[in-house]
């Protein structure tokens, strides 16, 4: 198929969606997506919904990751902080890109890792499934799952053979991924 | 055309859970971007009702339509045992390998039969998709789902989609797909 050139993309709709709670510190998880067009990774956003009476910051660390045999590399990553003092509030988190690229068609990796601090009660837009733990590993080549190594960052490459496929229960799982925008 | 990696009805799995009625043939859309290796195909199970143990069989055939006719061209089928919530967790990944054929599916628009088969037990037996709000008239486009009106315990080598029941809950219900190569 001819490939277009795109202004946006999600990684799913926003509009049948659900709130979690950001992963836990340390853990990073992917899910593979495919992008349909070119697109330059310019500016992202997640969307965060946070209950607090005072000033509180949190942060978000986005990694995009390719695929070549069984290996993941990391082809960027993009990360972004927001203060907020609001009883109630949701809003974009617009995240820095590290590096200019122009995202060409295909498969993907969105990777999204948990980090320690921040403070008030914060929830991320994902996916409309509710946090369930589904037994039963996803079968065939790593499609979404949760790296085995607790990590502070993004490595640089990943072997698919250190990844748990979701719907492993080695790890209390959840099959919940942040919505992702990324607009050119 | 390059080949692609997997292929899913939905980005990620969405939230709707619908029974899915043993013997009942449903027919699903399913587009494909590129070529894919037919390996293994994914869908995600939620069983309910009772504790008691349960064997069920999921035949999956995949079907070109031509004109108006759905023609098979693979099929892909697996048995598990379920049910018994001391022991599992209520949903559960059911993972499809052993097709029919080797195959390499050409993009194009393509149909998933299935067909759920249970013996022992009286789980109740749902999968994970998405689902049309229930239109009362007909789509007047191309076919984009439906189910038999008569129960079959195998997947028909060909049918006539005027022949199916292409509006309701049952009819509309896509499940979430996810086949790799």
């Amino acid at each position: 198929m001819a490939s277009a050139r795109l202004n946006i993309f999600e990684n799913f709709p926003a509009d049948n969606v659900n709130w979690a709670p950001r992963i836990a510190s340390n853990t990073l998880q992917l899910h593979g997506i495919y992008i349909p067009g070119s697109i330059s990774f310019n500016n992202v956003a997640v969307i965060q919904s946070i209950s607090a009476t005072t000033t509180k910051s949190d942060s978000f660390y986005f990694g995009l990751y390719s695929l070549n045999g069984a290996t993941l590399s990391l082809a960027n990553s993009a990360s972004g902080s927001l203060s907020i003092n609001n009883a109630s509030a949701i809003s974009f988190i617009t995240l820095v890109t590290s590096a200019t690229q122009d995202i060409t068609p295909g498969y993907w990796w969105f990777a999204d890792r948990g980090v320690g601090g921040g403070a008030g009660t914060r929830s991320y837009l994902v996916n409309s499934i509710a946090g369930i733990v589904a037994d039963g590993v996803i079968g065939g080549p790593f499609i979404r799952g949760r790296y085995t190594v607790s990590t502070t960052g993004f490595p640089a490459s990943i072997a698919t053979s250190d990844l748990n496929a979701e719907g492993d229960t080695s790890f209390s799982y959840f099959t919940q991924y942040p919505y992702i925008l990324i607009s050119a | 055309m390059p080949q692609i990696p997997f292929a899913q009805n939905c980005k990620l799995v969405p939230a709707n859970v619908r029974v899915i009625s043993a013997n009942t043939i449903y027919f699903v859309p399913f587009n494909i971007e590129d070529s894919i290796s037919f390996n293994t195909l994914n869908v995600l199970l939620s069983v309910g009702g009772t504790n008691s143990q349960q064997s069920i069989t999921f035949n999956f055939g995949l079907y070109s339509l031509t004109g108006s006719t759905l023609s098979i061209t693979n099929s892909i089928s697996v048995t598990d045992s379920v049910g018994s919530f001391l022991n599992q967790n209520p949903e559960k990944y059911l993972s499809f390998t052993a097709t029919s054929a080797t195959q390499n599916i050409t993009p194009g628009t393509w149909y998933f039969g299935i067909r759920l088969s249970t013996s022992g037990g009286t789980s109740r037996i749902s999968l994970y998709g998405g689902v049309i709000n229930n239109p009362g008239n007909v789509f007047q486009g191309s076919f984009i789902g439906g189910r038999m009106t008569v129960s079959s315990s195998v997947l028909p080598a060909s049918v006539a989609t005027s022949d199916l029941d292409v509006t309701g809950l049952d009819a509309m219900f896509v499940p979430y797909i996810l086949i790799s190569a």
